[in-house]
């Protein structure tokens, strides 16, 4: 899974988000390392909404703007629990490798 | 009092900066697939400004350019997705009518890229000069019909493969004549002006493309009836017979023409070689030569017509409309060379082929081709337009 799906999906994980909810999320969760752009991010939910992992949520208008609220589907989050799992692995064979078990998690 | 205007001074020009922002990302969104831009555009609009607002108020080249690749990936992957659909590239044609159009084509195109072959070949002429033991015999068998290998043996195939229903099979050996059709041109005709080529490649590259586009032949034959498949497939065989022999009224038609066209054209004719007689000392059959050459194309466009006639007889209405309309693309070098040798016969005496020049190449090639661009895009705008309608 590509970080900017991993983020979106992360950040759709706590709850439904429009589209620049999910932009700050992102950059919040990644500790503003990553900062999803406009493009980058539909494209994204294009792909996502088509494999069925996010569907749309509901729409508001907000000072004349549409805003499309996003929510993570039961398959998104099993997705999202195996990446998780298969991370997890990982990094925890690479912290007990590098003699820092624990320190990090 | 000046507080108030320069703050609503400062308001003004933060609104016409957001428009002027908004109209060039809005310029960006059109790169957008249109379901996506209607769905999403409004939306993007949205985020990107509000992006903007955090702090960078000007248009952002680095979001302008993830705007480019996000359009490019959604792109892809829909050129992806229609790929990966078994019936492609058929599922492409959305028209129900287009869709039974191409499958009739695909039935009776493949039966006349036949005809075009034996014409071509000169087999009707051998047949009949080996029966009357006089006339002219085309050079083609004397060469050798191995050499015209496409014709030969790519076009039975293809109709055989088609009617067989074996769409995929039938697409590629239709693909691989026409290929090889234009790849051995130069060796074997020496020149891509021949009307009689030019009719093969278009019949032979229509024929792959309705093979690829048709949902199945099958469907054409079903929309033909069996007895309208073989009524076009014998028609197209009699035609065939038929064409460029002497046993085709159009060759005393051309040689009830005035005696001095007939003998400035024999003469010119005789000099420059172009077309292949056995018995080219004798005065009478020299005169028959030039005269057969133009019946030749005129019998192959009568041929055409008859095969034509017969389609439409068992497919009325707009399927059979739409397949008059993509038989227009290879009969237009007939009526192109038949209208330039009838001129050229009438006061330049020149008959027979045209030469070779890139003026006869790009009217046999060019006009057909572009009639072919016209009928696809027209296709495209009405399914658009149905679409959004």
């Amino acid at each position: 899974m590509q970080e900017p799906t991993f983020l979106i999906l992360t950040a759709l994980a706590a709850g439904p988000q429009h589209g620049y909810g999910i932009m700050t999320d992102a950059a919040r969760i990644s500790a503003g390392r990553v900062r999803l752009r406009a493009g980058t991010l539909y494209a994204a939910l294009d792909r996502l909404r088509a494999e069925g992992l996010v569907e749309t949520d509901r729409e508001e208008i907000v000072d004349a703007r549409l805003r499309r609220y996003y929510r993570i589907t039961a398959e998104g989050s099993a997705r999202l629990e195996a990446e998780v799992r298969r991370l997890r692995a990982n990094t925890a064979a690479a912290a007990a490798r590098l003699g820092i078990a624990g320190g990090l998690a | 009092m000046s507080d108030r205007a320069a703050w609503r001074h400062e308001q003004l020009r933060r609104e016409y900066r957001q428009e002027r922002l908004e109209r060039r990302y809005r310029r960006l969104l059109a790169l957008y697939p249109a379901d996506h831009r209607r769905e999403h555009a409004e939306e993007m609009v949205g985020v990107l400004l509000a992006a903007a607002a955090d702090g960078r108020r000007r248009f952002d080249v680095a979001d302008a350019a993830d705007l480019l690749a996000g359009a490019a990936r959604i792109r892809m992957r829909i050129v992806g997705s229609r790929l990966r659909d078994p019936r492609w590239p058929a599922s492409s044609v959305c028209d129900p009518r287009w869709s039974d159009a191409l499958a009739a084509a695909s039935v009776v195109f493949p039966l006349l890229l036949v005809v075009a072959a034996l014409s071509e070949m000169g087999l009707p002429q051998t047949w009949e000069s080996q029966l009357t033991g006089q006339g002219a015999v085309p050079g083609a068998l004397a060469d050798g019909y191995l050499t015209m290998w496409p014709l030969t043996f790519g076009a039975p195939l293809t109709a055989l493969l088609a009617l067989l229903r074996l769409r995929r099979v039938a697409a590629c050996a239709a693909l691989v004549t026409t290929v090889s059709l234009i790849a051995i041109a130069p060796s074997v005709w020496g020149t891509y002006s021949d009307p009689g080529l030019a009719l093969a490649v278009f019949l032979s590259c229509l024929t792959t493309g309705a093979l690829c586009f048709s949902a199945d032949p099958a469907r054409g034959l079903t929309l033909l009836r069996w007895w309208g498949t073989a009524s076009v497939a014998g028609g197209a065989l009699v035609m065939s017979g038929l064409t460029g022999g002497t046993m085709w009224p159009c060759c005393y038609l051309a040689a009830s023409l005035p005696r001095s066209m007939q003998s400035a054209g024999t003469s010119l004719q005789a000099a420059s070689s172009t077309v292949v007689t056995v018995n080219t000392t004798s005065a009478t059959s020299e005169t028959f030569v030039s005269a057969s050459s133009i019946g030749n194309e005129i019998a192959a466009m009568v041929a055409i017509g008859v095969v034509a006639l017969v389609t439409i007889i068992f497919l009325r209405g707009p399927v059979g409309r739409r397949v008059m309309v993509l038989l227009l693309v290879p009969a237009i070098p007939y009526v192109f060379i038949v209208l330039s040798n009838f001129e050229s016969l009438s006061y330049a005496g020149i008959s027979g082929l045209p030469s070779s020049d890139a003026y006869s190449v790009l009217l046999l090639y060019l006009l057909p081709g572009l009639l072919l661009v016209m009928i696809v895009a027209v296709a495209r705008i009405r399914r658009r337009r149905a679409r959004s309608g």
